[in-house]
């Protein structure tokens, strides 16, 4: 049996497999499963078996220690964080332990207006720019308390998704 | 009938009109903006021209671009579609002067039906109710004010040009009028250019109810039915259907008399909408006019068995409307859910991106109208509707029914949508039972109930795909049953980091 620890944005897993004939009998959660997966038709998809239900799984994308996949259209990264029994596995700190210092654009769009300037004092939730995206106005938030040092959205610009608008601290 | 006709719009509308024209041996010219050059009008257009870069003013919202393409192409007709400039009258007379016929209204009807107040005056004159208030168009907070305590609270707000939902606001005192002129305001000179907005009576609770009519501006109208479309999320409609149900017979023949009134007193020439509120007494006050095709036309194509595209054309080529309003049969029942590329668990917010796994459902009675296709890049450039779902029933709960599978079987992967939503609102008691009103959602608290279960729904999937994840893993060490997939297609980015289990 190998004892997997998987961290993802969906909370922390305790994984215990063991490999059964064909399958892999598979604890997590307090649930138990027959886990028995097989390549699907097209490319990066597979079909998990869990305890009788097919489930499809696509867009498998796979490193040392982390594992990305979709299923029912969602998609869940797991990191595999404590080096096991026999897997050695490079355990990755968690992006989420250190709090980030620059606010980026959750889509891709156009600035409609930068509503803080440098030296700002906001609060969690506070409104920081506006984006227009799909003909939509979208509010990117301050995530917690902090203050503004530096306003990088220019109005008007197109941004990337993932493109840093305010740097706080 | 015309030779040829240039289709100044895009996405799953550009297609429909092309679809008609091709049944029609019209010959197409589409018009595309850079990040379109791969988009589905495009393909199936007979000719295509690049009308600029993607954003849409300088391009699809373009006017001088858009005639100057169809002048160059050499077409007889300019088709607008619906949204961007269809139903602004400085391009139909821009194309008037070109010789390039407008497929829709006089510039003059447009002049009108654009201004919600002087609109709502030719329908008082024509005997068509109208809320009380919107007499003028207010450009300060203090004469909106004057207006509000003249009529009483509760009042809305409403941009006086223009519409898409935009610029609207409920106020219940002086203290909210004020601070919703000031947002309706801002939110109308960004999105329609152009301030101004009434204030008129609120009618709440109330259902939207639509007419639709096709007029041939030589005083011969028809009217299609009415559609009722209350489920909409701050003013976007979500979901439209036809008949609307539980309207008494005779209520349904004066809301149909009402638009066809209101069609003649306008001479109108095209298809088009009339647009009501409806109170729980079943009177109707008029809103607004639509003069150009609507997203939810296709429900009443299912049920009156009519091409309102074709309808148009043959409307603007000046060979009329050959048939009587006797000669219409309206039969079954027809609903339409909009699969936006958005959201709902996350406040609706926009979801652009690839769309990477795509399956359309299918059967007896179900039509798809979009423009979407595996591979498809949805750009972030324009709205998010990604495809129109429609079914017809025998009546409305058939069609539910049928609407759910369909809805059950759709599956589409790369970016979020609404259909889970829509699943949900089919699936509620309330609407199961038709108590419906444009608070639906709010009343219902539906978006919240679904937020709830989407999230419960993730975290047992979360599980699964840990085990799932598990047993990837641990198949590469040897141990145990491979586990193998073919090579993920080129596209996947971290390619030089990524080991993608290989072919078997």
């Amino acid at each position: 049996m190998t004892r997997y620890e998987l961290n993802s944005d969906d909370g922390d897993f305790t994984v215990d497999a063991v490999s059964a004939g064909d399958a892999y009998g598979v604890t997590v959660s307090g649930k138990a499963y027959r886990l028995k997966i097989r390549p699907g038709s097209s490319a990066g998809t597979l079909v998990a078996e869990l305890s009788g239900r097919p489930l499809i799984v696509t867009s498998v994308r796979a490193t040392q220690s982390s594992l990305e996949l979709t299923i029912g259209g969602e998609r869940f990264a797991y990191r595999r964080v404590a080096a096991a029994t026999r897997t050695v596995a490079a355990a990755i700190a968690p992006t989420s332990a250190s709090p980030k210092d620059v606010i980026a654009a959750p889509m891709p769009g156009k600035v409609i207006s930068a509503l803080v300037q440098e030296g700002a004092k906001v609060k969690a939730g506070d409104p920081l720019v506006i984006l227009e995206s799909m003909k939509m106005e979208v509010a990117v938030r301050a995530d917690r308390d902090c203050e503004v040092a530096e306003v990088l959205a220019e109005e008007g610009a197109a941004v990337r998704r993932g493109q840093g608008l305010v740097r706080v601290r | 009938m015309f030779d040829s006709v240039l289709i100044a719009n895009r996405g799953e509308i550009a297609v429909r009109i092309i679809r008609t024209c091709r049944l029609l041996g019209v010959k197409t010219v589409a018009i595309y903006s850079d990040v379109d050059a791969e988009a589905l009008h495009v393909k199936l257009a007979d000719q295509a021209v690049r009308i600029g870069p993607a954003d849409p003013g300088d391009s699809y919202l373009n006017i001088d671009k858009l005639v100057q393409a169809a002048a160059d192409a050499g077409v007889d007709a300019l088709h607008p579609g619906y949204g961007f400039v269809s139903e602004n009258w400085n391009l139909a007379e821009k194309c008037r002067q070109a010789g390039i016929k407008f497929v829709g209204p006089s510039p003059r009807t447009l002049v009108i039906a654009g201004n919600k107040v002087d609109c709502k005056s030719v329908a008082r004159r024509a005997g068509v109710p109208v809320i009380d208030g919107g007499e003028t168009v207010c450009y300060t907070p203090e004469s909106a004010l004057d207006a509000a305590r003249e009529l009483g609270y509760p009042v809305l707000l409403k941009a006086a040009f223009g519409g898409g939902g935009r610029g609207i606001r409920e106020a219940y005192d002086d203290r909210q009028l004020a601070q919703g002129f000031k947002l309706a305001s801002t939110e109308t000179r960004r999105s329609l250019g152009k301030s101004g907005l009434f204030v008129e009576k609120l009618v709440k609770p109330a259902r939207h109810i639509e007419v639709q009519i096709v007029s041939d501006g030589r005083g011969k109208v028809i009217q299609l039915g009415e559609r009722e479309c209350s489920i909409q999320r701050r003013h976007q409609k979500l979901l439209e259907m036809t008949p609307a149900p539980g309207l008494d017979e005779l209520a349904r023949m004066r809301v149909a008399g009402y638009a066809v009134d209101l069609a003649k007193a306008l001479s109108y020439e095209n298809v088009g909408t009339v647009e009501f509120l409806m109170d729980k007494d079943q009177n109707f006050y008029f809103i607004e006019v639509n003069s150009r095709l609507q997203v939810e036309h296709p429900v009443t194509e299912m049920r009156a068995g009519l091409d309102l595209v074709k309808e148009q054309l043959e409307i603007a080529a000046g060979e009329g409307v050959d048939y009587g309003q006797d000669d219409v049969e309206l039969t079954g029942a027809a609903m339409q859910c909009r699969i936006n590329a958005e959201d709902p668990a996350a406040g609706f917010a926009p979801s652009s991106g690839r769309i990477e796994r795509l399956f359309f459902p299918g059967g007896a009675g179900v039509r798809i109208d979009t423009a979407v296709y595996p591979g498809y890049e949805v750009p972030e450039y324009y709205d998010s509707l990604l495809a129109k779902l429609v079914v017809r029933g025998n009546d409305m709960e058939d069609a539910r029914k049928r609407m759910l599978l369909a809805l059950s079987e759709f599956e589409i992967e790369g970016v979020k949508t609404t259909v889970r939503l829509q699943r949900f609102i089919l699936e509620h008691e309330e609407f199961t039972g038709w108590n419906l009103d444009v608070e639906f959602l709010r009343r219902n608290r539906i978006v919240e109930s679904y937020v709830e279960r989407v999230a419960a729904d993730r975290a047992e999937l979360a599980s699964q795909g840990a085990a799932i994840a598990a047993v990837i893993m641990e198949s590469g060490t040897g141990t145990g049953p491979v586990v193998r997939t073919r090579p993920a297609p080129m596209r996947q980015q971290p390619v030089q980091k990524a080991r993608h289990y290989d072919a078997i």
